[in-house]
Formats: structure tokens, C-alpha cells, sequence
């Protein structure tokens, strides 16, 4: 960091409390006339501080990084094997459940689509009930253009939008259904989906979205979901958001994933997974490809 | 929302005063309402409406006996080219790399941020809170911008990298 950079910054933390005096006013006023670092410095110290004074709350509940700590004890290391047993009983019990283990954190799979079997139902625009997906013009395809799906045999093909940037879809996830979000305390799940472009010659950007909501699918509004995301914190219980871009010419799926916290009291939770082509004319707009999308509760103290 | 993020951002840049960028807003709103017939449908709203959000600063600078800070004409024009290019990223965009970058803080600049900017706690009653010296806590704030900053502009910086 160059010296004006670290003395602008020292002005803009004294102007974010307290008037500057006029030397320093005047200071502030001659480093921003001379220096085009300082400048974009300052302009970014404004808009930082406008978008913590106007947001807070949202930017600070936003994604968070899950880190994975060694275990120390070494009878820790058993844990995993006994919550995988525990898993597989938990697993008959319940069809839809089953417990996955990733190293050293338990996965508990909520939601699993490679977009293979019959199950498989599409609706054309937002899904309007529980277990549905739908969104934008899409078609199961099998491995086309020289891509192979990421896992199984088919995959989602998300043809391009005319009047938009992004192809979407969504998916409607039953919460009361799963035993995860049955608690009295608030949920952590993972949204984790695989993105290939059709076409290698331009720069993509993946958005994964979602969202939890106490009423059901009848009382939402699709556009919260899409053009009004901005007012999502008005009508969910949680939210999160991630998106990813892709330089040009890379050949290879991108998984993303989205860590939301759901809090007791939410019956469902709206994912939704963004795809684009990062190009202003609809004309040059590519498809995308969407395969293995899991949904997974963190479990993070197994079992004793 | 996200134009009214990006619109009120332009004007903090210019005014450098929170209350004070909030009435210019509702200025240019007014302005905005009676000139909608003049904006080109299929441009960029934003864009158009900090041309006048521009203007709009320039009076109102003009009518106050004192300003929160005293920059130079020349100066503010510098600063408002500065703003619209910074503006120019889409707002989730901009948004997203800020999230990211405030999951990267340890827990406890999260929760001095959450003080300060969620729950409107000033330097000195933190100080207070904390038993610190409200120096201190005024320290850790500095430091804390000047960490979600420079992690921003990496952010950018690669991302122009994978424009090339």
C-alpha cells in the first residue's frame, strides 16, 4: 500500500467519525486532486460505508466459509464411522434421508438431482408445489457438444433467455418433510451444483440462490426469486446468495456451493441456480448445463 | 432497491454524509419523477439518473453555509467519474464480493461491524461495552475497512484479470 493510499485511509476513517479540520480538509482535497489511487480510494471507502449503513444486517448474514478443523483426540477419528453406521440405520428408517460422510463433517442429503430418472418432473416457469422444479426453457439432455454429464447419464440443459442475461431454474424443497429442519435451532445446509457452458468462447457466471420461507409454495411470489431478489430480506425467514464467474475457454464443470442458516419455523426453501453467458447481445448467449445438485444439511457434531 | 443502492452510493461519494445524502436523494427522486419522459427506455436508469443525482449535488452544495467537507469543484468531478466507473459493476456483483469478503473476518470484527453498523452503536458506547478505549475500538474499525477494501479490490482485480 502506497503512503497516500495509507494516509487517505486514515483521513477517511477520521471523516466516518468526526469532522476534519480545515487542514485536513484541505489535505484530503489536494491528495484526491493529484493522485488517481487515492481517489478510487476514497470512492470505495464512500460506497463501503454506504452499503454497511444500508444493509448490514443482510451483507453480514451472507455466505459464510465453512473451515474444517482437524480433529486432535485420536479416538475422534471413530466418530465418523459410528455417525456412518448410525446413518445407514437412520437411512433404512427413512427412505429420503440418508447420511453421507465428508471428512470430517457429517452430510446429511436432503436433495440430490441428476436430472436421470422418471421422477424427474419439469415445469415450464417458477414451480408452484412442493418438490417441483421449473424455471426457464430447459430439456434433459444426455452428453451433447462434448460434454459429459457430471454425474449419471443426463443433465439439464439451460437453454439461453432472449430477454435476459440469465437462464433459471428453481426448485421447491419440502423442509417439514425433512427431519433436519424439524429442530428448535437454526439449520445449517449446503446447496452444492455443477455448471458447464455449451460454448467455451465467452465468460460465464453462475449465481446459486436460496432462500426459506415460513408459508407455503401458494403464498410465494416468483419474483422474489428473480427481478426483486433486492427485497428477498422483506419476505424470507433466510437467505443466501453466491455466484461465480468463469474466464473464457475453461472446459470443465464448476461446482458452486452456498452455505444458508435456516432458522426454526421455516416450511420451505426455494433454490434457485443462475446461468449466463456474459454477453450484452441475446444473439451471442450460449446454453449451460446444470447437473448434480445436492442439498445437504451440516452436521456438525455427529453423534457422542 | 438495487438502483436506490447504487443511486444513494453515488450521492455518498459527492456529499460524504449519510443524512445529507439522504435528503439529496429524495431531490433527485423529484427530479427523476418529473423528467421520467425525457429517459430513453432500454438505457440504463441508474446511469441517467446519476447524471442528475450530479447535478442535483452541485446545487445543493451551493445552497449550504457549511458543508460536511470542503472539497474543490474540480475535485468532485474527479470523484464522480471515480463513482460511476466503480458503479459500473452490477450491483449483485459488487455485493456478493462484499459478502464474501465480510465471511473472511474473524467472528469478532463481524460482531464490531454488527455493533457499529446493525444495531447503530457509535465508537463510544462499544468502547464502553468492551472496556476498551474508544482509540482502540476506532483502530480495530480502520482496520477492519482497510481489510474489506483491500480484499475487494483483489476481488476486482481478478475478475479484470478474466475479462482479458
Amino acid at each position: 500500500m502506497s503512503t497516500e493510499t495509507q494516509r487517505l485511509d486514515e483521513l477517511a476513517a477520521r471523516l466516518r467519525e468526526t469532522p476534519l479540520s480545515a487542514d485536513e480538509q484541505a489535505e484530503l482535497d489536494a491528495l484526491l486532486l493529484r493522485c488517481p489511487e487515492a481517489r478510487r480510494r476514497f470512492v470505495d471507502h464512500m460506497l463501503l460505508q454506504n452499503d454497511l449503513n444500508e444493509d448490514a444486517a443482510a451483507l453480514l448474514s451472507g455466505p459464510v466459509t465453512v473451515s474444517v478443523r482437524p480433529r486432535s483426540a485420536s479416538w475422534l477419528s471413530w466418530r465418523p464411522l459410528t455417525a456412518a453406521a448410525a446413518g445407514i440405520v437412520f437411512g433404512i428408517l427413512c427412505t429420503s434421508v440418508v447420511w453421507a460422510y465428508a471428512a470430517h463433517e457429517a452430510r446429511l442429503s436432503l436433495l440430490h438431482e441428476s436430472f436421470e430418472g422418471v421422477r424427474f418432473g419439469w415445469q415450464s416457469g417458477f414451480p408452484k408445489e412442493m418438490g417441483q422444479w421449473g424455471g426457464d426453457e430447459a430439456k434433459i439432455v444426455s452428453s451433447e457438444a462434448g460434454v459429459n454429464p457430471k454425474d449419471g447419464v443426463r443433465m439439464l440443459k439451460l437453454e439461453p433467455v432472449k430477454t435476459d442475461l440469465f437462464s433459471r431454474t428453481h426448485c421447491i424443497v419440502d423442509l417439514q418433510k425433512q427431519s433436519l429442519a424439524l429442530g428448535a435451532t437454526t439449520r445449517q445446509i449446503e446447496l452444492r451444483a455443477s455448471f458447464h457452458p455449451s460454448v467455451l468462447g465467452k465468460k460465464d457466471r453462475y449465481i446459486l440462490r436460496a432462500a426459506a420461507f415460513a408459508d407455503g409454495p401458494e403464498k410465494l411470489d416468483e419474483r422474489w426469486m428473480k427481478e426483486a431478489w433486492a427485497q428477498i430480506d422483506e419476505h424470507s425467514l433466510a437467505y443466501a446468495a453466491r455466484g461465480v464467474s468463469v474466464p473464457a475457454g475453461i472446459d470443465a464443470w464448476q461446482t458452486i456451493t452456498l452455505m444458508i442458516d435456516v432458522p426454526p419455523g421455516s416450511r420451505i426453501l426455494v433454490i434457485s441456480m443462475w446461468a449466463a453467458t456474459m454477453d450484452g447481445k441475446p444473439a451471442n448467449r450460449a446454453a449451460h448445463y446444470l447437473d448434480d445438485v445436492r442439498l445437504s444439511g451440516v452436521i456438525n457434531e455427529p453423534l457422542p | 432497491m438495487a438502483e436506490r443502492r447504487r443511486i444513494l452510493g453515488f450521492i455518498q461519494v459527492l456529499v460524504q454524509d449519510r443524512a445529507a445524502a439522504e435528503d439529496v436523494l429524495q431531490d433527485v427522486s423529484a427530479v427523476l419523477w418529473t423528467k421520467f419522459d425525457q429517459f430513453e427506455i432500454g438505457t440504463d436508469f441508474a446511469a441517467w439518473a446519476m447524471c442528475v443525482a450530479r447535478l442535483t449535488v452541485l446545487n445543493w452544495r451551493r445552497k449550504q453555509a457549511r458543508l460536511p467537507l470542503a472539497l474543490g469543484d474540480e475535485t468532485l468531478l474527479l470523484l464522480a467519474d471515480e463513482a460511476v466507473a466503480a458503479l459500473s459493476v452490477p450491483d449483485d456483483e459488487r455485493r456478493e464480493a462484499l459478502q464474501e469478503c465480510l465471511s473472511r473476518l474473524p467472528e469478532t470484527q463481524r460482531q464490531l461491524l454488527r455493533a457499529h453498523y446493525e444495531r447503530g452503536e457509535d465508537v463510544a458506547d462499544i468502547a464502553q461495552e468492551a472496556q476498551r478505549t474508544a482509540r482502540s475500538i476506532y483502530l480495530r474499525l480502520e482496520k477492519i475497512h482497510a481489510a474489506l477494501l483491500d480484499c475487494m479490490t483483489h476481488k476486482r482485480w481478478l475478475n479484470a484479470g478474466a475479462n482479458l
